[in-house]
C-alpha cells in the first residue's frame, strides 16, 4: 500500500523542546508587549488627574493636591478576533465619567461601528442604576455585533468591579444564554455517528462517511461556516477561550477534533464534519482520478506544511493577533470572503482536488499538523502500539 | 458519406471537428471580448446620453402594486422642520449658539424655542451638533489647507455643476404658482387684448382662469412625462401629494414670511410630478472626496424650473421643490409614491434604473393627470439581508438593525446628524455619498448589472438576495471606513473607487512642496 | 458603438456555437458515444455558463473592477472546470468500449 512508502516523519524530543519554548516564548512576549500604558488612558478620563495608585485591581485617581478624583477599572470581554480592553472611569459620586478603549483587535469593520467618539459618550454621565438600562441602549445604536456585545461586557465588568471595591454595590453580571440548537445537536449526531460507525463493517462504514460528509459540507460549510480553522486554535493556544455558551458549536468541534485522535489515534472531525475536507472528495469523485506524487513530495510537503503552520503560530502569538495566523481557504469558499492568498489557494486546491486525493488535507492544512501532535502525545501514552493506528 | 470518396469524408470531418475546436476558442475570446466592450459601454453611464426617455428602461408595469412599500404603523405627524431638518435646524442653531455662548449660556437654554424643547429631548442631537462646530469644522479647515490640493479640479467640477441652477420659487404659493397674466401666441389669457374691428375671433382654448381645455389625464401625463424627459430628466413619475410628506412649518429662501407660522397646504398642491438625474457616474463612485452632488442638483433643477414654465404656460399653478434644500416638502417618499423606486435601508430612494444615485426634484401643480402606481422590486427584502451601506458608512449613521416607527412609519432610521457631521469632515467638494456608492444596487446599465437586478426583483424566496449580497460583499469590496476620514481623524482621504482621469489634481497641476492650497 | 456590442457579433457568435454543436456531433459518432437530450441539454448549460464567466471577467475589468474580475473568475472558472470535468465524463456514458483508448481509470 501507499503507505508503506511513505515514511511517517519521526518526532523527536529535542524538536518538541523547541516548538514549545517558541509557542511559549512567543505567546509571553506577545502577551507583555502589548501590555499598554494605562496613564493616558486614565488622563483622557480625568484631565486633572496627576497621579494615581492600584488597590485591588482598581485604578484610585488624585487629582495635584491629591484629592481624590475617582476610580477606574479595566474591563475586558472577548470580542470577534480577540480580547477587548476598556478602561471605565467612575467619579467620586458613583457616576460613569468616560471610557477609553486600552486595545483591541477587532477587524476593522467591526470596530469602526463602535469607534466614532459619540458611542463612548453615550456611557458617560450614567449611574450605576442607569447603567443596565444604558446597555441596551448601546447595543441598539452600535447594531448589536458579536464586537460591541464585547465592549458593553467589558464596561459591565469593569463598572461592577468599582461598583463592588468602593461602593459595596454589587452589579450582577448576566451571563449570555447558552446557544444550543439544530446546529450543535447536528454536530453532536455527526461526531457520534462518526465514533460509532468505527465499529460497523466496512460498506456501511463508507456510505455513512459519504453522508456525513455531505452534511457536513452543507450544514458547518455553506451554512454555518464553521469549520476549526488556525485563527479559532491559535486562540486557544493563546489562552482567549471563547465564552463557552454563546460559542458551543466550536467547542464541540474542537473536543471532538482532540478526543478522537486521542481515543482513536486519528481526526474522525477530518474525515467526517471537516466540510473542506468534504468537497475535496466530492470533487475527486467527479474528477475520478487519483494521480500518485512521488514519494520524495509525500515526504517533503507535510513537513513544509508543519514548518508554515509553526512560523504562522509563533508570529500570530507574538504579535498577539490570532487573526494573522488565518492562511485557509475555508472563508472564501463558504462565505466568499478572503484575500487574494485565499483565493488563489482555493483555486489550486479545488483543481487539484479532482485528480489528487484531498490535497489541502494531506500536504497544507494546519489541523494534521495538530493531528500529528496529538497522535504523537497519544503514543507517548499508549507506547509504541497505539501508533499502528495512524 | 458516399463510399466513393472515404478520404474526403475523413477530410471534411477532421475539418469539421477542428473547425468546431477553433470556434470554441474564438467565440469564447468574442465572449470575454464582448464582456470588456459592455464593461466600457459609454451607455451604460445611465442617464447622460438622451433625452428620449428611454434611460427609464424598467418596465414597472409588472412591479406595480397598490401601496407603497413603506409601512405606515401609527399616526402620522408633518416633519417640523425647523428641528427636524438637519440644514434648517442647525442654521437656526448656529446663531443661536454663537449667541448663547458669548452670554455664557450652555446646554438646551442656550437656545429659543422651537430648539430648545427640541435639544431638551434629544440631548444626544445637541451634543451631536456642537461637535459639529466645535471639533470637526475647525479639524476639516486645517486639513484642508494641508491635504486640500489634491481635491482642487474636484471642487472645481463641482463649482461649475453648481454655477447653473434655478434657486426655486422665491414667493408664497399663492403668489409665486401662478402663471403671470400675459398675451400668449395664439391664445389669449383672460383681460389680455380684445379683438378689434373685424378681425375674426380667434378660438377659445382656455377657461375663465387661462387654463387649457384638456382632453384627457391619461393624454396629459403621457404628454408630461414626455416633455419632462425631453427637458432632460432621466426619470419622472406623477403621483396625488399625500399632505403627510408637506412640512409642517415653511422654511428659509422660499419667500415665506413668517417661519414660525404652519405651513397650509395649498389647494393648488393636488398633484406631485417627480423629476430626477444622475449624479455623473465615475466621480460618484470616487466618494467621497471626488464626488459631488451639484451636477444632479443642477439637472434636476433645471428640469422642474422648464418644467414650471412649461405648465404655466399652459395656465396651470406649478412650484418646484429642488435640491439641495429648496423645499416645501419631503422629497423621497413622494418619489416612491410616484413609482420612482423604493426606500433602501440608507434611506435613500433606490430606483430599478439607476439604483441609489438620484437626485430627484418635484412640481406640485393640480393640472389632472392620470397618476402612476408604486412599484415593489424586491428592494425591502434585499436591504433587510445587504447591509453593505451600513457597513462601510464611515459615521455609523446608518443602522444594522430593524426598521423603527418614524413619525408614523416604519423605515430605517438614519442618524442624521452623524451622516452631516461626517459630511462636514471631508475634504474636497464636501459630502459624502458613500452609501450612494457601495449600494449594489447603483450599478452601471450593462447585461450583468441588469441581469442581477431581474433576477432579485422577480425571486419570490430570498435566496438570491442572500447570494448577490454575498457576491457583491466579495467582488466589490471597499476601503476599510476607517480610511475614508480626513487624516487628523485617523484616515487617509479614501475614496471608494479611484476618480476618473479627468479629477486627478497633481496630473494636471503643478504643486509647489509644502504649500497646501486652502479652501 | 464597440463591434462586440453589435448585433452582427452575436451573429458570428451563434454561426461559431452552431459550428461547434456540428463538431461535437461528429465528434460523438466517430466515437460511437450516443447523445440523448440530456446530454445535450447539460452541454449547452455548461458551455452557455462558460460564456457567462468569460463575459463576467471582461465586464469587470471594462468596469474597473479588477478584484471583482479575478474573483468571480476563480468562483466561475472553478465550477466551470470541475463541472466541465465531469460532463466530460458523463459525455461518455454509454461509448463502447475498444473503439477509442479512452478507457479511464475511475476509482469509487
Ligand atoms: S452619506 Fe456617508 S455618512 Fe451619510 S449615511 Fe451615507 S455613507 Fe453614511
Ligand atoms: S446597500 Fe444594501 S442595505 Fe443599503 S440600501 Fe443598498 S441594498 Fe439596501
Amino acid at each position: 500500500m501507499k503507505k508503506s512508502l511513505r515514511q511517517r516523519p519521526k518526532s523527536n524530543l529535542l524538536l518538541y523542546l523547541f516548538v514549545i519554548t517558541a509557542l511559549v516564548l512567543s505567546a509571553w512576549y506577545g502577551r507583555t508587549r502589548s501590555g499598554p500604558d494605562i496613564w493616558p488612558h486614565l488622563q483622557k478620563i480625568f484631565p486633572e488627574a496627576a497621579s494615581f495608585s492600584v488597590s485591588d485591581g482598581v485604578f484610585v485617581v488624585q487629582d495635584e493636591r491629591g484629592g481624590l478624583l475617582g476610580w477606574a477599572a479595566n474591563g475586558s470581554a472577548n470580542g470577534y478576533a480577540g480580547p477587548l480592553q476598556l478602561l471605565v472611569g467612575i467619579d467620586s459620586t458613583g457616576t460613569v465619567s468616560g471610557t477609553s478603549v486600552i486595545e483591541h483587535r477587532e477587524t476593522p469593520v467591526f470596530w469602526r461601528m463602535v469607534r466614532f467618539p459619540v458611542f463612548f459618550s453615550e456611557i458617560a454621565g450614567s449611574s450605576f442604576e442607569e447603567i443596565n438600562y444604558r446597555y441596551e441602549e448601546v447595543v441598539g445604536v452600535t447594531g448589536a455585533t458579536r464586537s460591541s456585545d464585547a465592549i458593553v461586557a467589558s464596561v459591565r465588568k469593569a463598572v461592577a468591579r468599582v461598583a463592588g471595591e468602593q461602593f459595596d454595590v454589587t452589579i450582577p453580571l448576566p451571563l449570555p444564554p447558552w446557544e444550543f440548537g439544530f446546529f450543535e445537536i447536528a454536530i453532536m449526531v455527526l461526531l457520534a455517528g462518526a465514533v460509532a460507525s468505527l465499529y460497523l463493517r466496512r460498506p456501511v462504514q463508507k456510505a455513512w462517511r459519504w453522508a456525513s460528509q455531505a452534511f457536513a459540507l452543507i450544514v458547518v460549510g455553506f451554512w454555518e461556516n464553521s469549520p476549526i480553522t488556525l485563527t479559532k486554535l491559535t486562540g486557544f493556544l493563546a489562552g482567549y477561550f471563547p465564552e463557552i455558551r454563546a460559542n458551543l458549536a466550536i467547542y464541540l468541534l474542537v473536543v471532538g477534533f482532540v478526543l478522537t485522535v486521542l481515543l482513536f489515534g486519528r481526526s474522525l472531525y477530518c474525515s467526517h464534519l471537516c466540510p473542506f475536507g468534504a468537497i475535496q472528495r466530492f470533487i475527486n469523485l467527479i474528477g475520478g482520478k487519483r494521480i500518485r506524487l512521488p514519494v520524495w513530495s509525500l515526504n517533503l510537503m507535510p513537513r513544509m506544511r508543519d514548518l508554515i503552520v509553526f512560523c504562522a503560530v509563533v508570529t500570530a502569538l507574538a504579535i498577539a493577533q490570532p487573526g494573522l495566523a488565518h492562511y485557509e481557504p475555508f472563508a472564501a469558499l463558504f462565505a466568499l470572503k478572503g484575500g487574494m492568498l485565499q483565493w488563489f489557494l482555493l483555486l489550486i486546491v479545488l483543481l487539484l482536488s479532482l485528480v489528487l486525493d484531498r490535497p489541502w488535507c494531506h500536504y497544507m492544512c494546519p489541523m494534521r499538523t495538530g493531528e500529528r501532535v496529538l497522535q504523537d502525545i497519544r503514543g507517548t501514552i499508549t507506547g509504541p502500539k497505539g501508533e499502528q493506528h495512524a | 458519406m458516399s463510399d466513393s470518396k472515404p478520404a474526403f469524408n475523413v477530410d471534411r470531418r477532421k475539418f469539421l471537428k477542428v473547425g468546431g475546436a477553433t470556434g470554441a476558442a474564438v467565440g469564447g475570446l468574442g465572449m470575454g471580448l464582448f464582456g470588456y466592450a459592455a464593461g466600457k459601454d459609454p451607455n451604460s453611464y445611465l442617464g447622460w446620453q438622451t433625452y428620449e426617455g428611454v434611460n427609464q428602461f424598467f418596465n414597472r408595469k409588472r412591479y406595480e402594486v397598490d401601496k407603497p412599500t413603506y409601512i405606515s404603523s401609527g399616526t402620522p405627524r408633518r416633519v417640523d422642520p425647523r428641528v427636524d431638518q438637519i440644514f434648517e435646524r442647525r442654521g437656526r442653531f448656529m446663531m443661536q449658539y454663537m449667541r448663547g455662548r458669548q452670554q455664557g449660556l450652555s446646554g438646551p437654554d442656550m437656545f429659543e424655542e422651537p430648539l430648545r424643547s427640541y435639544y431638551r429631548e434629544n440631548p444626544e442631537v445637541l451634543e451631536l451638533d456642537i461637535l459639529n462646530v466645535e471639533e470637526i469644522q475647525p479639524k476639516q479647515r486645517v486639513d484642508s489647507r494641508i491635504y486640500g490640493q489634491q481635491f482642487l479640479l474636484a471642487e472645481a467640477w463641482a463649482n461649475a455643476m453648481g454655477a447653473v441652477g434655478p434657486r426655486g420659487p422665491q414667493g408664497p404659493p399663492a403668489e409665486n404658482d401662478f402663471p403671470r397674466q400675459r398675451r400668449m401666441m395664439g391664445s389669449r389669457m383672460p383681460g389680455g387684448d380684445q379683438p378689434q374691428g373685424d378681425m375674426p375671433t380667434p378660438p377659445t382654448v382656455r377657461n375663465e382662469s387661462g387654463q387649457v381645455d384638456l382632453k384627457d389625464p391619461v393624454q396629459t401625463a403621457r404628454l408630461i412625462k414626455k416633455i419632462a424627459h425631453e427637458l432632460g430628466s432621466t426619470l419622472v413619475g406623477i403621483t396625488k401629494l399625500n399632505p403627510d410628506w408637506v412640512y409642517g412649518y415653511p422654511i428659509r429662501g422660499r419667500g415665506f414670511e413668517n417661519l414660525d407660522e404652519p405651513l397650509e397646504i395649498p389647494e393648488h398642491w393636488e398633484y406631485a410630478i417627480v423629476v430626477g438625474t444622475p449624479m455623473s457616474w465615475d466621480p460618484m463612485y470616487a466618494n467621497p472626496t471626488y464626488g459631488t452632488s451639484s451636477d444632479a442638483y443642477s439637472r434636476s433643477r433645471i428640469v422642474a424650473a422648464r418644467l414650471e414654465a412649461f405648465i404655466k404656460t399652459l395656465g396651470f399653478p406649478a412650484r418646484t421643490h429642488v435640491p439641495g434644500t429648496s423645499y416645501d416638502l419631503m422629497v423621497p417618499p413622494i418619489a416612491i409614491d410616484a413609482g420612482l423606486g423604493e426606500q433602501g435601508r440608507h434611506s435613500v430612494m433606490i430606483t430599478p434604473e439607476l439604483g441609489s444615485n438620484i437626485r430627484p426634484a418635484v412640481i406640485t401643480t393640480n393640472i389632472p393627470m392620470a397618476v402612476d402606481k408604486p412599484i415593489d422590486f424586491g428592494v425591502q427584502d434585499f436591504c433587510k439581508h445587504c447591509k453593505v451601506c451600513a457597513e462601510n458608512c464611515p459615521s455609523g449613521a446608518i443602522p444594522m438593525g430593524d426598521k423603527v416607527e418614524i413619525n408614523g412609519y416604519l423605515r430605517y432610521e438614519l442618524n442624521q446628524e452623524k451622516c452631516q457631521n461626517f459630511w462636514n469632515s471631508c475634504l474636497g467638494s464636501m459630502g459624502c455619498r458613500i452609501c450612494i456608492a457601495c449600494c449594489p444596487y447603483t450599478r452601471k446599465a450593462n447585461w450583468l448589472h441588469r441581469t442581477a437586478l431581474n433576477v432579485t426583483a422577480n425571486d419570490p424566496t430570498n435566496i438570491s438576495d442572500k447570494v448577490l449580497t454575498s457576491l457583491q460583499k466579495s467582488f466589490y469590496p471597499g476601503p476599510d471606513p476607517l480610511e475614508y476620514f480626513m487624516p487628523s481623524m485617523g484616515g487617509s482621504n479614501a475614496s471608494y473607487r479611484e476618480p476618473p482621469w479627468w479629477l486627478k489634481a497633481e496630473d494636471f497641476i503643478h504643486f509647489t512642496p509644502g504649500t497646501g492650497v486652502g479652501p | 458603438m464597440s463591434f462586440f456590442m453589435s448585433g452582427f457579433f452575436w451573429f458570428l457568435e451563434g454561426a461559431l456555437f452552431c459550428i461547434f454543436i456540428l463538431a461535437v456531433r461528429a465528434w460523438a459518432e466517430d466515437r460511437s458515444i450516443p447523445m440523448p437530450y440530456w446530454k445535450w441539454i447539460s452541454l449547452i448549460v455548461w458551455v452557455f455558463f462558460v460564456g457567462f464567466t468569460l463575459a463576467f471577467i471582461g465586464t469587470s475589468f471594462g468596469e474597473g473592477e479588477p478584484a471583482a474580475a479575478i474573483r468571480g473568475g476563480i468562483l466561475f472558472g472553478v465550477i466551470a472546470i470541475i463541472s466541465g470535468v465531469g460532463l466530460w465524463r458523463l459525455l461518455k456514458i454509454g461509448n463502447i468500449p475498444g473503439e477509442e483508448e479512452f478507457a479511464t481509470a475511475t476509482e469509487e
